[in-house]
């Protein structure tokens, strides 16, 4: 029974010495580049990336008032503008730069901030 | 019989009282001198057919049901216990810059649902209310000159939109017994002229979602030895946000500048950078002017005197956009995407129904790094060329033969709408006969003179003066900024001119009705209508890159990734990592492969 546990004893700590010795081997092994191609002919992207440096967005607003709304981007720019009428659709169309993440929707006084991660964006402005 | 009497006493007071004022009310608009505006009651006042410029004891005027009364051969003044009223839809239009001013306590100026209004040009036109009472409700006030509240002055304002092109002065408003109580006004003073907001001199004010906004940049807002309780909606002066004594500790949600004298003290609020937008958007939910009566409020109309337009939507928001072409399509280039350059924006105007107007473009050619005569056009998506008035003169295709124009100025035989702006771009932008193509080699043999970009300014009608073209109207949601399908027109190979038939476009955009389809699939080029495959390799590389900002484009021959740095890792994270690999960020370009003049 003692030899056992010895036997055990020196398992685990061979185990051990293993895995510390395959962590340090690949934490020192030359890393593999994320970037494959060295330039652009040797590029292979996915069939539906659209190459766009920009996105578009459709913000779907719900209010029971007809009042302008206005977009701007995060710091103030205006991108557009349109007349919200109460109780119907409203569907209002823009593009932004695809590394633009927040817009802002300004209606009757009231900044909504809107983050651009979905292209479809449902916007509530009743009060 | 006691009954009868009394009776008889309270009607013969009623007579008296109403013999003893005189009372003008409007009939229709027209001239505050003209007696047709005015019908007259009572006699106590006198029995002139028109009110006197200066009211007096026992004269009242009420502008009402809608009229709009105008005066501008003078000031008009308050004495005794005159009193002004605006009602029931009724405006003081004031011009030629006259104010008016309170000059008894007993005199009352009074609004409720009505405007009083000054917008001429200049810097009179002020309103002085030095004693007396006002009472402003659900109304809209536009004056021209400044604005002052003294001492002795009392009243109350809710639901007001308040603008004032110069100083908003309260100079010891309201009372320690009586405050003047201002609820649910839009405050915007400095209108498009230097203008600051002051309260002092011991003013007592009572207010609630009261939001000030000083609208000159150099303008500030004082507030010093007054009381102020309940709450403030926000300040928003660009220059300067004074306190000195204020005491009442009003809550304020909040303010936009940076320089604070006196400090915060009680206020509550929290800094916001908005100090433009809510410039911009002012009596929001509140009366307001709507000069050209589109349904569009002058504050947030871009055209407040003109009734078929109101709002602009620029794309980019910003700057330009830039748009880079390989020309070998079926074949693969050389990736360097300056085969031809253009940089673009347009503004697309719409009415206050959202239908599109106008949209007015401006194209900047600044390179050809192509031996081929190429052309360049774009097509708006699925908008039929009827729905276009008129495309404005195009003097850059030279009465090419290849060239049919509709009566609108639009292509004729395509099935939506296309523009085409050059025949050849060697023809605008022209080779000085030094080095080879245009604006691509900085240095070595092939380098040239720098030619400077052509700029084309060009507008398409759709609403000529509110009238739509034979196929209706575009609504802004039919034509987002997604719609624009540029595209380059393929010059032939050995000669001068070009294949109308063959085109490049972005990729997934699709073609013309012009365009030869039997390419698609040939060469290098993967296209399949099927699946909405266009342009693309079968590596999915493109012909054309679109960039939403101006950069600079790369010299002749340098793989685009030479210039920016984190173009594939870009492409190769499918657009989802380093989004902004085309800005001037460190490490994202690298200038010596760019052309970018010393």
């Amino acid at each position: 029974m003692k030899n056992n546990f010895y036997l055990l004893l020196v398992l685990a700590a061979l185990l051990s010495s293993c895995k510390k010795d395959l962590v340090e081997r690949y934490e020192n092994s030359p890393k593999l580049s994320v970037n494959k191609a060295k330039n652009t002919t040797e590029l292979k992207t996915d069939v539906n990336f659209t190459w766009s440096t920009s996105k578009s967005l459709v913000i779907n607003v719900e209010s029971n008032e007809t009042y302008p709304l206005i977009i701007t981007s995060s710091n103030g720019e205006v991108l557009g503008k349109a007349l919200i009428f109460g109780n119907k659709k409203n569907e209002v169309k823009l593009t932004v730069g695809a590394n633009n993440e927040q817009i802002k929707v300004i209606f009757k006084g009231k900044e909504y901030p809107i983050s651009t991660g979905a292209s479809n964006i449902n916007l509530n402005v009743t009060e | 019989m006691k009954k009868i009497l009394n009776t008889f006493v309270i009607l013969t007071l009623v007579s008296f009282l109403s013999q003893a004022q005189t009372v003008w009310t409007s009939t229709t608009s027209g001239a505050w001198s003209s007696a047709s505006t005015w019908t007259r009651t009572g006699s106590g006042g006198g029995t002139s057919a028109t009110p006197p410029a200066s009211l007096g004891n026992n004269q009242r005027v009420v502008i009402t049901s809608g009229h709009t009364v105008t005066q501008s051969s003078s000031d008009l003044e308050l004495n005794g216990s005159a009193r002004l009223t605006i009602e029931n839809g009724g405006k003081l239009n004031m011009g030629n810059n006259r104010g008016i001013t309170t000059k008894h306590n007993n005199c009352q100026f009074n609004i409720n649902n009505g405007t009083y209004e000054n917008t001429t040009a200049g810097s009179g036109g002020n309103v002085l209310l030095e004693k007396g009472t006002f009472n402003w409700k659900d109304a809209s006030v536009f004056i021209s000159g400044n604005l002052d509240f003294k001492t002795d002055v009392n009243g109350s304002m809710d639901n007001i939109c308040l603008r004032v092109k110069q100083n908003s002065k309260l100079e010891g408003l309201g009372s320690s017994s009586n405050y003047t109580t201002i609820k649910d006004v839009y405050w915007l003073t400095g209108v498009s002229n230097t203008g600051n907001f002051t309260v002092k001199s011991s003013s007592y004010i009572n207010a609630t979602n009261w939001r000030i906004v000083v609208g000159s940049n150099s303008g500030y807002a004082e507030f010093e030895n007054s009381t102020i309780t309940g709450s403030i909606f926000s300040i928003y002066a660009n220059d300067e946000l004074i306190t000195t004594s204020l005491s009442g500790n009003p809550s304020l949600a909040n303010y936009c500048t940076d320089k604070i004298t006196g400090g915060l003290g009680a206020y509550s609020g929290t800094k916001t950078n908005s100090c433009a937008i809510a410039q911009a958007q002012s009596c929001v939910g509140i009366p307001s002017a709507d000069a050209d009566g589109d349904g569009i409020i002058d504050d947030l109309d871009d055209y407040p005197n003109d009734v078929n337009r109101a709002f602009n939507s620029p794309y980019p928001s910003t700057g330009y956009a830039t748009l880079m072409f390989e020309d070998l399509w079926p074949f693969k280039g050389d990736y360097d995407f300056n085969d031809l350059v253009i940089d673009y924006k347009y503004n697309t105007i719409t009415n206050g129904l959202n239908q599109v107007v106008e949209v007015k473009y401006t194209f900047v050619l600044k390179a050809i790094g192509a031996g081929l005569r190429n052309g360049f056009g774009f097509q708006l998506d699925n908008i039929a060329p009827d729905k276009i008035t008129s495309v404005s003169t195009i003097t850059k295709t030279n009465n090419v033969s290849w060239l049919t124009l509709n009566a609108n100025g639009t292509e004729a035989g395509q099935t939506f709408a296309n523009v085409v702006l050059y025949d050849n771009v060697y023809k605008s932008l022209q080779w000085s006969g030094i080095g080879q193509m245009v604006n691509v080699y900085l240095d070595g043999p092939n380098a040239n003179p720098y030619v400077t970009p052509d700029t084309t300014e060009i507008t398409i009608t759709f609403l000529n003066n509110g009238v739509a073209p034979s196929g209706g109207v575009v609504t802004a949601s039919e034509l987002p900024s997604s719609a624009f399908n540029p595209y380059l027109i393929c010059g032939e190979e050995g000669s001068w001119n070009q294949l109308r038939n063959k085109e490049i476009h972005l990729p997934n955009r699709v073609p013309t009705s012009k365009a030869n389809t039997a390419l698609f699939g040939t060469e290098h080029d993967d296209s399949n209508p099927a699946t909405g495959k266009y342009y693309k390799t079968a590596e999915n590389l493109p012909w054309a890159i679109e960039v939403f900002e101006a950069i600079p484009y790369m010299q002749e021959k340098q793989d685009i990734s030479t210039g920016y740095n984190n173009f594939i890792p870009w492409a190769e994270s499918n657009g989802s990592s380093f989004t902004s690999w085309f800005t001037n960020s460190t490490g994202n370009r690298n200038n010596a492969n760019l052309y970018i003049r010393p």
